[in-house]
């Protein structure tokens, strides 16, 4: 599904060049569910946001579904990513100003799918992530594990083929985060390819494969026997 | 059509969520349209919409010019010829606007009346509202009286009734059958006009049988189907040059000035107003401005959410378009508001408006007007908000979702946009400030004007003695004898006297003269000058002083040699080297049978025309000599002079109780109605130099506070390190009194290019004039000074503690 070979990432300070990422290589075949992990500054989020395309300075060759992203306009990429990607953010980033439905009718909104098709598949959303009492409610009115569920929900709307999560239980509680982690391994085994970064080992047993960076480097990977729980 | 309801929903949301700012931008807006909607409904009705009649571009306006100096009315038999001997107009109609006295129905009344030919209501496609117009047996010399009443006239005078027509009323004394009634909506006049006669009435009258006798008659004509503006002025020059050699003795160096209706309604009044649209456009501008600024700094706070929605999926286009539907519902209520201000305001502007200004009761808000609201906001909201949506949705998302959410100072574009904003505010209010301070110079320098004689405590009034009634320059001379009589032995009455002229408003009439003892110039080369009137105590009256020989007195009688008093203009033109006292001179043309008049004095120059205007050379004549049928009366006295208005008009209704009196004011008032239109252009002017000096302030004041709460941690690091309070002072106004500095040195380049456009509006000060450009300029930097005087403030106020402790 996803081709990464030789990909880089740096920018120039008045010492020099300073790497973000470096050569990194790495293939995920669809249905993985990976876990890429690794100390402050290895550059976990940098790799996310290369293949999630919000990051678009970078070079080498980047492959995903068959398309070469390296060759495609930042415009082009955009389309790329709305059609296959779904993207969970630490920080949940809903937006405050529009309630639970309505956070999940944006990114239907952004695909240009008709109104009608909008509100029967964000009901049905609602109703799959059981959350249907609180399409109403602002974002302020919910707890943190509710607000990345909605995240959850928004970044599977639109039925990605893949999906990236930086951080995803990183603001929860041990009791929230595992139930976020519980509708992961659901979603993988319903066919989503899934790659995750997390400091949190426990939330990488839920994959069956882990990365290791270190200083921009892949140090490791390593394939879990059974994943999850 | 849902995305974009979703987009207008959601914009509604995030601005009622931010009250302050909504407020600010709304009212901020609202003063801009709303400046535009009422100056604007002030140019559609008068400039703008067509005149009320078919194919208003196909009429002229016709007058007589000499090759030397302008324009006159058309003598009566060259009307006569204009008529007969053209082919470039379908019809061709005379009219002349006068004053007739209505006896013989109550009180005596000075009407406004206008002499029309019989094709002028069909020229001009009108239909009576009752009765008939006049037709050809009415329009000529020694038919039957007839006249049309004005529907106002009809409606105060006979109640609308219907048996008005055909009833006979007394003009001047003689009886006028009425045959029609005017439509309500006619008002060709810029004054209104109470009753129509017809003009070949006045053919009858020897003097306007005269071919040198221009008595104020002008034409209206309708250009035939094949004719053009420019053929039928080139047909107008050849049958004047052919009048010319037909006629030498009256018609040298005559020629006809053809003009558009349209140019001669609107000519003194088109360049002002296209003026004043121009200044509340500026004002517009900045309020444009303003709300960017906002903008930006709002977007600032909103990167995260711009992130977020490119981070799911949004792409520039729906970002931009989102954030255009927030500038437009802005622009929308802001617009909206606007016509309630411009709503408000159109009655006070209306009142202060000089009621000269033609169709100025026609200005209302009418749909063009709202179309024009509509679109001024729909241009606002896309030029305020679209930089700033454009550079919103340039938002990095993987930098800014990464963040802890704090906003930055934004980018090196970013900045660059504020500094171009705040750069052209400062130059858009310079400009305004100092086209507003030029006019203010120009309107006190007007006001200085010595009116060369002293008009407080001096009432006027008016009378015109009906040639019927009055059929001999003895029996005018009487009258005016006797009535001046009576209003010097009334109590308060200091003196009393007459002049045909009322100074300042121009209505003397110009003739040619001749000097004797020097060589006779052809009759196209005659010198031209005004001829006023005056009873021999008018200059004691009105204290114009004597510059050399003396007034007139009571041995000017009208068999004693005939007398001039001349002006100091006049005497330093003729006579630049020697005394004028003793020569003569004769008013007309060389074989007019008129007397060489020998000139005893000369009296200082009184502005005869308009404060403004150019003093010209002006003769004054015995009235005991040379009684004319109009007469103002001017009487000075120590109490208000409108105490004594009652009184004055008994005074003269006791010599002729039928006698109508008019125009009774205060000489003053004059003065005051003269400068009228140029204080009413001043006044708005002045009104949006101070509106864009206060937007530029509030906007001014707005990004330097910005800028202050953007560098609050650096302000308090730096006094931690042992900034002082001039230092933290000049870190944060360095760049402010920059930028203002280049602000205003472009916003001096587009003045002086620009003010030349009004120096038509200006009197007494050039387009250039250095002493408004330095004023404006240390009253901007005033106004950038007060502006950041708050926010100067707050930077020293910053506790480097609290700062630290944040870190």
């Amino acid at each position: 599904m996803i081709e990464l070979s030789n990909v880089e990432k740096s920018f120039q300070t008045r010492a020099g060049e300073t790497f973000v990422l470096r050569r990194i290589d790495l293939s995920i075949a669809k249905g993985e569910f990976v876990t890429v992990m690794g100390p402050s500054g290895a550059g976990k989020s940098t790799l996310l946001s290369i293949l999630g395309m919000l990051d678009h300075d970078w070079r080498g060759e980047y492959r995903l579904l068959g398309q070469d992203v390296h060759r495609l306009k930042p415009k082009d990429r955009i389309e790329l990513n709305k059609k296959h990607i779904g993207f969970v953010f630490q920080q949940y980033h809903l937006l405050d100003n529009l309630t639970v439905a309505e956070n999940l009718d944006i990114p239907l909104s952004y695909r240009n799918v008709k109104g009608s098709e909008r509100a029967a598949i964000v009901a049905d959303t609602l109703d799959r992530f059981q959350i249907v009492g609180k399409k109403d409610l602002f974002p302020n009115q919910l707890s943190g594990g509710q607000q990345q569920l909605v995240g959850v929900a928004r970044a599977l709307i639109a039925k990605p083929a893949l999906l990236l999560a930086d951080e995803p239980t990183g603001n929860l509680h041990s009791d929230q985060g595992r139930e976020i982690m519980r509708l992961f391994k659901r979603l993988n085994e319903e066919g989503t390819t899934i790659i995750q970064v997390t400091h949190s080992e426990e939330n990488a047993t839920y994959g069956n494969r882990i990365v290791r960076l270190r200083d921009g480097w892949i140090e490791g990977e390593a394939v879990r026997a059974e994943a999850g729980r | 059509m849902n995305t974009l309801l979703q987009d207008l929903r959601y914009g509604f949301r995030t601005l009622i969520k931010s009250p302050g700012f909504t407020a600010v931008a709304v009212a901020t807006l609202a003063l801009g349209i709303g400046a535009n909607t009422a100056i604007f409904s002030v140019v559609h009705a008068v400039l703008l919409k067509s005149l009320p009649y078919p194919e208003p571009d196909r009429l002229v306006v016709m007058r007589e010019r000499h090759i030397h100096h302008c324009c006159s009315g058309v003598a009566w038999p060259t009307f006569l010829d204009w008529r007969d001997q053209n082919r470039s107009f379908q019809a061709i109609a005379g009219f002349h606007e006068w004053r007739v006295m209505l006896s013989g129905l109550g009180e005596p009344e000075m009407l406004r009346s206008a002499q029309v030919s019989a094709e002028f209501f069909p020229l001009l496609g009108v239909r009576p509202a009752l009765g008939r117009f006049f037709d050809a047996d009415d329009d000529k010399p020694g038919a039957p009286p007839t006249l049309i009443l004005s529907w106002g006239q009809w409606k105060r005078r006979f109640g609308g009734d219907r048996s008005a027509v055909g009833r006979t009323i007394d003009l001047d004394t003689v009886p006028y059958t009425i045959v029609g009634v005017a439509p309500p909506s006619f008002a060709f006049f810029p004054d209104t006009v109470d009753v129509y006669t017809p003009v070949g009435l006045m053919g009858s009258l020897k003097t306007w049988q005269d071919r040198s006798n221009h008595a104020g008659l002008r034409v209206l004509a309708r250009l035939a189907p094949d004719a053009s503006l420019e053929s039928a002025r080139r047909e107008m020059e050849m049958i004047m040059l052919r009048l010319e050699k037909q006629y030498p003795d009256s018609n040298s160096g005559q020629r006809a000035l053809v003009a558009s209706l349209d140019d001669v309604m609107f000519r003194d009044y088109r360049a002002a107003l296209w003026i004043l649209l121009a200044a509340v456009g500026v004002v517009l501008l900045i309020a444009c401005t303003n709300v960017a600024h906002l903008l930006l700094g709002r977007a600032s706070a909103r990167r995260r959410e711009f992130a977020i929605r490119t981070a799911i999926g949004g792409n520039r286009g729906r970002l931009v378009r989102q954030l255009l539907t927030e500038s437009l519902l802005l622009a929308g209520v802001g617009g909206g508001l606007g016509v309630v201000l411009a709503t408000w305001a159109l009655g006070p502007l209306l009142r202060l408006a000089p009621a000269e200004i033609p169709r100025l009761a026609d200005t209302r808000i009418d749909p063009a007007v709202l179309l024009f609201t509509l679109a001024a906001s729909t241009l606002t909201g896309l030029l305020f908000g679209l930089v700033p949506a454009v550079q919103a949705s340039r938002s990095d998302p993987q930098s800014t979702l990464r963040e802890s959410g704090n906003s930055t100072t934004g980018g090196l574009e970013r900045q660059r946009f504020r500094a171009a904003l705040f750069v052209s505010e400062v130059a858009l209010a310079f400009v305004l400030a100092v086209g507003a301070g030029l006019l203010l110079r120009s309107l006190k320098r007007v006001e200085g004007v010595s009116p060369g004689m002293e008009t407080d405590g001096v009432l006027a009034l008016d009378v015109y003695l009906p040639e019927a009634k009055y059929t001999t320059p003895t029996g005018r001379l009487l009258f005016y004898e006797r009535a001046l009589n009576e209003l010097r032995r009334m109590p308060g009455v200091e003196a009393a006297s007459a002049s045909l002229c009322t100074p300042v408003v121009g209505q003397c009439w110009g003739s040619p003269f001749l000097i004797s003892g020097r060589p006779v110039p052809s009759q196209s080369d005659l010198p031209d000058s005004a001829f006023n009137m005056v009873e021999s105590s008018y200059f004691r009256t009105m204290r114009v002083p004597l510059k050399e020989g003396r007034f007139f007195d009571t041995t000017d009688t009208p068999d004693s040699p005939p007398v001039v008093v001349i002006n100091e203009t006049m005497a330093k033109k003729w006579w630049p080297h020697e005394s004028p006292i003793g020569k003569r001179i004769k008013q007309g043309f060389p074989q007019d049978e008129a007397p060489y008049r020998e000139i005893v004095g000369v009296v200082g120059d009184v502005p005869q025309d308009g404060l403004d205007a150019e003093i010209r050379t002006e003769v004054f004549l015995p009235m005991s000599q040379h009684p004319d049928a109009a007469m103002t009366f001017l009487v000075r006295t120590g109490r208000p002079p409108m105490s004594l208005a009652k009184a004055a008009i008994g005074a003269v209704h006791a010599i002729d109780k039928d006698q109508a009196v008019t125009a009774v004011q205060p000489m003053s008032q004059y003065i005051t109605e003269s400068l009228a239109r140029r204080r009413f252009h001043t006044l708005l002017l002045g009104v949006f130099g101070v509106l864009a000096l206060f937007l530029a302030a509030v906007g001014i004041y707005g990004v330097v506070s910005y800028g202050v709460g953007q560098r609050r941690r650096e302000i308090g690091i730096r006094a931690a390190l042992g900034a002082s309070p001039s230092d933290v002072l000049r870190l944060v106004f360095r760049q402010v009194l920059r930028l203002a500095a280049v602000g205003m040195a472009i916003g001096i380049a587009a003045a002086l290019l620009l003010t030349r456009f009004f120096a038509s509006l200006l009197f007494g000060v050039g387009p250039t004039d250095p002493v408004t450009f330095g004023g404006v300029a240390f009253l901007v930097i005033g106004v950038v000074v007060v502006a950041c005087a708050r926010p100067a403030r707050r930077a020293l106020a910053v506790d480097p503690a609290s700062v630290l402790r944040s870190e």
